[in-house]
């Protein structure tokens, strides 16, 4: 590499006043800078060049504050870019055609109107836990044992494995909008809700809220989906066929109850607390099916 | 605003695009690059404004810049035109034939409001 020019004293000169002008910038900045210019003074000056040549090249070089001060603004845009990019940007909007408008008007109430459809439907809060709650079949309720821990009551029945056994639980529906509750839902981060059930059959009851154990409960009916409007509670029955083995004192809480539920357009899990009113204990009686045995 | 500063700072403004141009034909080196913008003619105010100016679009990834050696010469820096780089030059292109269609119009009384045209200097 040619090293003739920076040796002519005229260059050295102006490359130590570069230098100088220099020391506000990055190091980076100002290495990469000096080193172009350089290169440019090797390029531009033949290995002979006289004072006057020197000069010339020098002085179409510019002077080393302005060109510092030029490198010192990178990134920033020339104030006359930024003057023409207004500029046009005004020239294009009293450009667009009025239709234009129109169908922007028109983009943006839709996007307001799904996103205010998202927000109202997306963020009510879920369903809940009424309060009353009760076994369905008589092989339950009447034979079902009341604890008292903490101040609540828990009502256990013996686990019957192979057998229908089920529950009714009372669902408030605290929130604005209907909800609808369209089965069990299952999955990842969804708890059981009854012990080892195979099959759970959900019904909600029509408005009819009249259930008296052992009696008048038959006459409620239940259907799927089932609508809770706003403000009003309805009855959930779960019923369900155990597959698992229960072991002789073993007991289980039935803690939540896992819903696929309809929210507008959307539908999504609500698992709701049970505040463990309801368990089921093993009494080694029954049938402990074996896994992958089949159920007599 | 005095002629020359506004001169000044217009061809600051249009000095990217021009760069870019002369990239998008073939990579060159920063003084085959100077030499070239000087010879189109009143586009530099000095010659030492370029090199800012390729970082600036380098760092912007609108250009590229690798050492290559050639036989009898010294290593140089080449400078070439990146993908995004004439993306930009297109779009400058068309943006820039209406503005200065639009800038000559106003500067030239042939594209004015109504009530500011001068009788007898229309077409």
């Amino acid at each position: 590499m040619s090293r003739t020019s920076p040796r002519h004293e005229l260059v050295r000169g102006y490359l130590s006043q570069l230098d100088a002008a220099l020391r506000g910038v990055p190091a980076a900045q100002a290495r990469e800078f000096r080193e172009q210019i350089t290169a440019h003074l090797d390029d531009a000056l033949p290995p002979n060049a006289d004072d006057e040549q020197v000069a010339t090249v020098l002085d179409r070089l510019g002077s080393p504050t302005e060109l510092a001060a030029d490198v010192g603004q990178a990134g920033a845009v020339p104030l006359m870019a930024r003057a023409m990019t207004r500029a046009w940007l005004w020239y294009r909007l009293a450009h667009v055609r009025r239709r234009t408008w129109g169908v922007a008007g028109v983009i943006l109430v839709v996007v307001g109107v799904v996103a205010g459809y998202l927000n109202y439907y997306l963020t009510p809060g879920s369903l809940e836990f009424g309060g009353a709650s009760g076994w369905w079949f008589p092989q339950d309720y009447n034979r079902e044992v009341f604890t008292t821990t903490d101040g609540a009551t828990q009502s256990t029945v013996p686990f019957r494995p192979g057998r229908r056994q089920g529950f009714f639980v009372s669902i408030d529906n605290p929130t604005g909008v209907t909800q609808t509750i369209l089965g069990p839902a299952y999955g990842p981060g969804v708890p059981g809700d009854s012990p080892g059930s195979a099959v759970v059959q959900i019904g909600v009851s029509v408005p009819n809220l009249n259930v008296d154990r052992g009696g008048t409960s038959r006459s409620v009916r239940f259907t799927l989906p089932g609508v809770i409007p706003p403000g009003q509670i309805r009855l959930v029955r779960v019923l369900w066929t155990s597959n698992i083995c229960l072991m002789d004192g073993a007991s289980s809480s039935i803690d939540t109850l896992a819903l696929r539920v309809r929210v507008g357009w959307f539908t999504r899990t609500e698992i709701i607390p049970l505040d463990q009113t309801l368990a089921v204990k093993g009494n080694g009686n029954g049938p402990c099916h074996e896994p992958g045995r089949p159920q007599s | 605003m005095a002629a020359d500063g506004g001169l000044t700072e217009l061809r600051r403004g249009v000095l990217g695009p021009c760069v870019l141009a002369l990239l998008e034909l073939k990579p060159r080196f920063g003084l085959e690059l100077v030499r070239d913008l000087a010879a189109a003619g009143g586009l530099l105010t000095s010659d030492g404004t370029v090199y800012p100016l390729l970082n600036r679009l380098r760092d912007a990834g609108l250009v590229t810049s690798e050492w290559q050696e050639n036989p009898g010469e010294r290593a140089r820096r080449y400078y070439s035109i990146t993908e995004a780089g004439r993306q930009t030059l297109t779009a400058f292109r068309t943006e820039w034939d209406q503005f200065s269609a639009t800038v000559a119009g106003v500067l030239n009384h042939t594209r004015l409001p109504h009530g500011d045209q001068e009788e007898g200097r229309l077409p």
